[in-house]
């Protein structure tokens, strides 16, 4: 449930062609799932001064 | 000709005219550092060789968006920066792009207070024209203040120079900021050495670093109200008559104001602020980018662009021999 309420990014490691410098994601690649918890992130942010200088 | 608030015995920022009034000429004197305007936004920063990297716009470089100041240090606590002319053109997608870039860029290096009077328009751009928050470590990019961040919405925010509410924006604008924020973050890490070692040969640690330990609007009910946690050093700037000034030097912990015109005097940080205050005029010996400008951040920082535009596509951007493919749990099949 925890994750739902998440967001993540997909690590895809790919490996470079040795041919064309391009990468290859066919050729020895991997998947590696990495949560970031942004509603978390968005109040340990709001906890913290604006820090506005403006009058407004 | 007097700007601004005044800081520090009434001092303020003033423009002043050079040349003759048939060809003249603006500057802004500043009564503090412009240090890290000229480091972040001059014109002879020593980071714009390496920015000189194309954008989207094959005619454009990165530091076409950043770095064009014309600033003069006349030393610790005073400098001039000429007037950037506001250009009276029409807002292109290059700016959106551009501004994208700058989300980026001040996120990435901690670069706060960007308020929309602290932005001018330019032909390709809007030019940041103060800097004196800098080297903060951000959670998200929204805290430079670029973007509307807890009560500072669009009338405030830096992104109100192009809109009243975020409706106003069609996809393809919003497209060209996501565009411009990936491109600008993953060439940082991509030179995150060099830059690096840029800063490692600069004496960073002896500039004043400024620290907003509250929002300038509070001040004006502050002496009014019965304000709890106010700082005896708030109180005798506002007494004078000054907005309260405070700042830090790199990598050093306490937090300092003027409590005579030459005398550098240290506050002690209530509780209440310390997480805050502590965060700021950050010092990593292993350096700045190596330690923040992370494919992790990259990514919160898309996130949040992605979550604020309401946007649901799926962003993927490759670092090295690695992709990085953005999205929502409920996305996945």
């Amino acid at each position: 449930m925890h994750f739902l309420k998440s967001n993540l990014i997909l690590k895809i490691k790919w490996l470079r062609s040795s041919s064309n410098k391009g990468i290859n994601p066919i050729k020895g690649g991997y998947m590696e799932i990495v949560y970031i918890d942004l509603e978390a992130l968005e109040a340990e942010a709001e906890s913290h001064n604006a820090g506005l200088s403006s009058a407004g | 000709m007097f700007l601004a608030d005044t800081h520090n015995f009434g001092q303020q920022v003033k423009r002043v005219q050079q040349g003759t009034d048939a060809l003249p000429c603006f500057y802004f004197d500043k009564p503090r550092s412009v240090y890290w305007e000229w480091l972040f936004f001059g014109q002879t920063s020593p980071l714009k060789n390496i920015f000189e990297f194309k954008s989207r716009d094959p005619y454009k470089t990165l530091s076409n968006y950043l770095f064009n100041l014309d600033i003069e240090i006349l030393g610790k606590w005073r400098g001039r920066s000429k007037e950037v002319v506001e250009w009276s053109g029409a807002i292109t997608n290059e700016h959106f792009y551009a501004f994208g870039a700058l989300i980026a860029y001040c996120y990435i290096f901690g670069i706060r207070d960007l308020h929309k009077q602290n932005l001018i328009k330019t032909e390709s751009h809007f030019q940041v024209v103060d800097a004196e928050v800098v080297f903060t470590r951000l959670i998200l990019p929204s805290e430079t203040l670029l973007l509307p961040f807890k009560h500072i919405g669009y009338e405030l925010s830096g992104i109100g120079v192009f809109a009243n509410n975020k409706s106003e924006h069609t996809l393809e604008q919003k497209q060209e900021i996501i565009d411009g924020y990936m491109d600008m973050f993953s060439f940082v890490i991509d030179k995150k050495n060099q830059i690096d070692e840029i800063f490692s040969s600069l004496k960073l640690d002896s500039h004043p670093i400024r620290v907003i330990i509250r929002n300038t609007s509070e001040y004006k009910s502050i002496l009014e109200s019965n304000e709890e946690n106010i700082l005896k050093s708030e109180l005798c700037q506002l007494s004078r008559g000054d907005v309260p000034f405070y700042f830090k030097y790199l990598g050093r912990s306490e937090l300092l104001w003027l409590s005579k015109i030459n005398t550098e005097s240290s506050e002690l940080v209530p509780d209440l602020l310390i997480k805050d205050v502590d965060r700021h005029a950050l010092f990593y010996s292993i350096g700045w980018c190596e330690s923040v400008a992370s494919e992790r951040m990259m990514a919160t920082g898309i996130l949040c662009l992605r979550k604020y535009f309401n946007i649901k596509d799926d962003y993927i951007f490759a670092i090295g021999d690695s992709a990085f493919s953005v999205q929502a749990p409920k996305d996945l099949k």
